[in-house]
């Protein structure tokens, strides 16, 4: 891999760091956006706003993991989609959620403390935010490390089924075709059933492939 | 412990297991075992993430089952039918699939959020946004261009010709600029932008991968298989799966190191393999001169040649693929090691389609992996080489490529195999390879052309050794 290294500090910068280094400017771009617009809504306690990442109503569950007291959710388990995504009991813990905001509102309309919980609880919700999107972030820094450490131990014979290999591995898209796919209502699962059907045959059809291949390596 | 936590320290696991099974793949004997760990891996995110489902209360089961059926019937099929010859067309292919389906669960992903977010909850997050609108993006480049690289590599007449754009750059240029500031609207919040933005992709696709051509093909497919890692990767950030983002970045540094590797060995850029033209810069008159003393022989000749061999080493290149002669070169092989002749096999990082073709197919010809010798590792010894039999190889063989600095392989390291005492070059014609430039390598005073089929030619060198 073409690399220069800086005699005394032994800093190698290779087309990979620099592929991480944009990702990472990147990522810094986006979490300093997020946060921003997360700090102007809590500013505005705008709940209406679309961007209220409290309601979380994404796949993934509530970043926030302590909610303020005033919305009365049930405090949520940050990070992964291992915390049950639920949009239609979502929709019921989060139908809490506007009419907890509507009393919110009735409450800054009141002004006072309330409210104030509530810019508290929400500006708690967008440190934790982004505490794990910085956590994805380094895991996602580190990974790409560690495959550069691997795979650059792979020898030329072996590229072919390294490419088909890590191809089935690329496959791991099937969890999240898994998870939309398994949502009950609306196009959304179709769509997760295309995902099935590709990701599968990505996945079975890739190790089976890398799988045939290596057999054939025989040593004399 | 909560279900939650417990799931996510199995996702570890399960990519705990998908770096060993790629760490076994540093040599062919753990190989195996480190494929077979990279599908348990797999099938433990599955698992778990099928548990992610069930403990929900409006799961359905229904669309999971159907796609996993026809998925795996499909890729099984696919799989157990394709000819080593047509593994790298067929990696390809699945790659476009990978990120086709990233395509759709990101977009699953975001009509998911707006469906909650209509029914009361928050909507999806501008990270999250920005995520999906990338997701799609890298998707549907790699579904587009995938197929297009499969088109290509099938040799399906359609692709044969790559469509002429006017001013491919500039367009180029245009739709990236479309493509981009789609992804910004995207993550501003306009969901619906999804559907253009993946429309803009697929087509970004095409205009990519059209222009290059079939023998630069081993840099692209390796780019796209990272870039459907790093679509992998992005959907890991939207679905907030750490599982997804590790995957997904392990497989994009397997493929930017092998791209890198790929264009190193052809000595050009990346940015000269995907945007630059071939400078097929040959004036027509050198080539009848360059070609004056080519000596053509015959299997009989060759067979005589070979008798008292001390080494041999053969030289395939994509040629031997077409002709599927790997297994006639095998027997070859095993004839001359019956007589005492060592053999070996020089591998051009380039050769084939896909980095690694080469030793696939001697492999699937059960050739030991140990004389399966590295360009590197071979070239300076090629001084006591009897003879090298070049099969279907042209460019990789070219000395213009240490001679010539206007050519457009030069710098491109070779197999020095005019260095080897005699050269026989196994080719049907006298055509130019992919570069479009004559070899002067055929006209060598050490070299001799054995014109014809690859396979029918090596069987007509095994009969006449028989005869000797």
């Amino acid at each position: 891999m073409s690399q220069v290294t800086h005699r005394r500090t032994g800093i190698r910068c290779g087309t990979g760091t620099l592929c991480v280094l944009s990702w990472l400017a990147l990522a810094c771009v986006t979490v300093a956006a997020a946060a921003e617009r997360d700090a102007g809504a809590a500013k505005a306690a705008n709940a209406s706003a679309g961007t209220n990442k409290s309601g979380a109503a994404k796949i993934a569950p509530n970043k926030g993991a302590t909610q303020s007291t005033a919305n009365k959710s049930t405090a949520r388990e940050p990070g992964g989609v291992d915390v049950a995504p639920k949009p239609t009991p979502d929709a019921d813990a989060d139908s809490l959620s506007p009419s907890a905001r509507l009393r919110d509102e009735a409450e800054e309309q009141a002004g006072g403390e309330p409210a104030k919980e509530e810019e508290a609880g929400k500006e708690a919700r967008t440190v934790t935010r982004q505490a794990m999107l910085i956590a994805s972030l380094t895991i996602f820094v580190l990974a790409i490390f560690v495959g550069f450490e691997i795979i650059t131990k792979v020898p030329p014979t072996l590229h072919t089924p390294l490419m088909s290999g890590s191809n089935a591995i690329s496959g791991i898209t099937i969890v999240g075709a898994l998870i939309v796919a398994g949502h009950g209502l609306g196009v959304a699962p179709v769509l997760g059933l295309l995902a099935m059907v590709l990701a599968m045959v990505n996945v079975v059809g890739g190790f089976l492939v890398t799988h045939r291949m290596l057999a054939m390596f025989k040593r004399r | 412990m909560e279900t939650a936590s417990l799931v996510k320290l199995v996702y570890l696991v399960a990519a705990a297991l998908f770096i060993f099974g790629l760490k076994a793949m540093a040599h062919p004997k753990t190989a195996v075992r480190g494929n077979l760990l990279g599908a348990a891996g797999m099938l433990l995110a599955i698992v778990v993430a099928l548990v992610t489902v069930w403990s929900e209360p409006d799961a359905s089961y229904s669309y999971i089952v159907i796609g996993a059926i026809l998925g795996t019937a499909i890729g099984a099929v696919l799989a157990y039918r394709v000819r080593m010859t047509d593994m790298p067309q067929m990696v390809a292919l699945f790659n476009g699939f990978g990120g086709l389906a990233s395509v759709f669960v990101a977009g699953g992903a975001l009509l998911l959020a707006r469906q909650a977010a209509k029914a009361g909850g928050g909507d999806m997050s501008l990270d999250g946004l920005v995520a999906t609108a990338a997701s799609g993006l890298i998707g549907a480049v790699t579904f587009s261009g995938s197929v297009v690289a499969w088109g290509k590599l099938q040799e399906v007449s359609y692709f044969k010709k790559p469509l002429t754009i006017p001013s491919q750059q500039l367009v180029n240029g245009l739709v990236g600029l479309l493509v981009l500031g789609l992804c910004v609207l995207v993550s501003a919040g306009y969901g619906w932008v999804y559907v253009p933005l993946v429309i803009a992709a697929l087509a970004l696709g095409v205009l990519l991968v059209n222009p290059i051509g079939g023998a630069d093909m081993p840099v692209v497919i390796a780019l796209l298989n990272s870039y459907s890692g790093l679509a992998a990767a992005a959907t890991g950030f939207v679905i907030d799966n750490y599982v997804l983002i590790i995957a997904g970045s392990l497989v994009g540094a397997s493929g930017v190191i092998l791209t890198n590797l790929m264009c190193k060995a052809m000595n050009r850029s990346l940015f000269n393999v995907l945007f630059g033209v071939m400078g097929g810069s040959s004036s027509d008159q050198n080539v009848d001169a360059i070609y004056a003393t080519v000596r053509a022989t015959s299997g009989d000749d060759v067979a005589m040649i070979l008798e008292g061999a001390q080494r041999v080493v053969f030289v395939p290149g994509y040629g031997m693929a077409v002709s599927q002669a790997q297994h006639a070169v095998r027997n070859l092989a095993k004839l001359l090691e019956a007589r005492g002749t060592k053999v070996e096999y020089a591998i051009h990082p380039v050769a084939g389609r896909m980095p690694g073709h080469m030793n696939v197919l001697l492999a699937e010809a059960d050739v030991p992996y140990d004389q399966l010798k590295e360009m590197d590792e071979i070239n300076p010894t090629f001084d006591s080489v009897d003879v090298a039999i070049v099969i279907g190889a042209n460019d990789v063989v070219n000395p213009l490529a240490r001679t010539d600095p206007k050519s457009p392989i030069a710098g491109m390291p070779i197999i020095d195999v005019d260095k080897a005492r005699n050269v026989i070059i196994i080719k049907r014609s006298l055509s130019p390879g992919f570069a479009g430039i004559p070899n002067p390598l055929f006209a060598a005073d050490n070299a001799l052309m054995l014109f014809g089929d690859g396979e029918k030619a090596v069987l007509e060198i095994i009969a006449a050794i028989k005869l000797l």
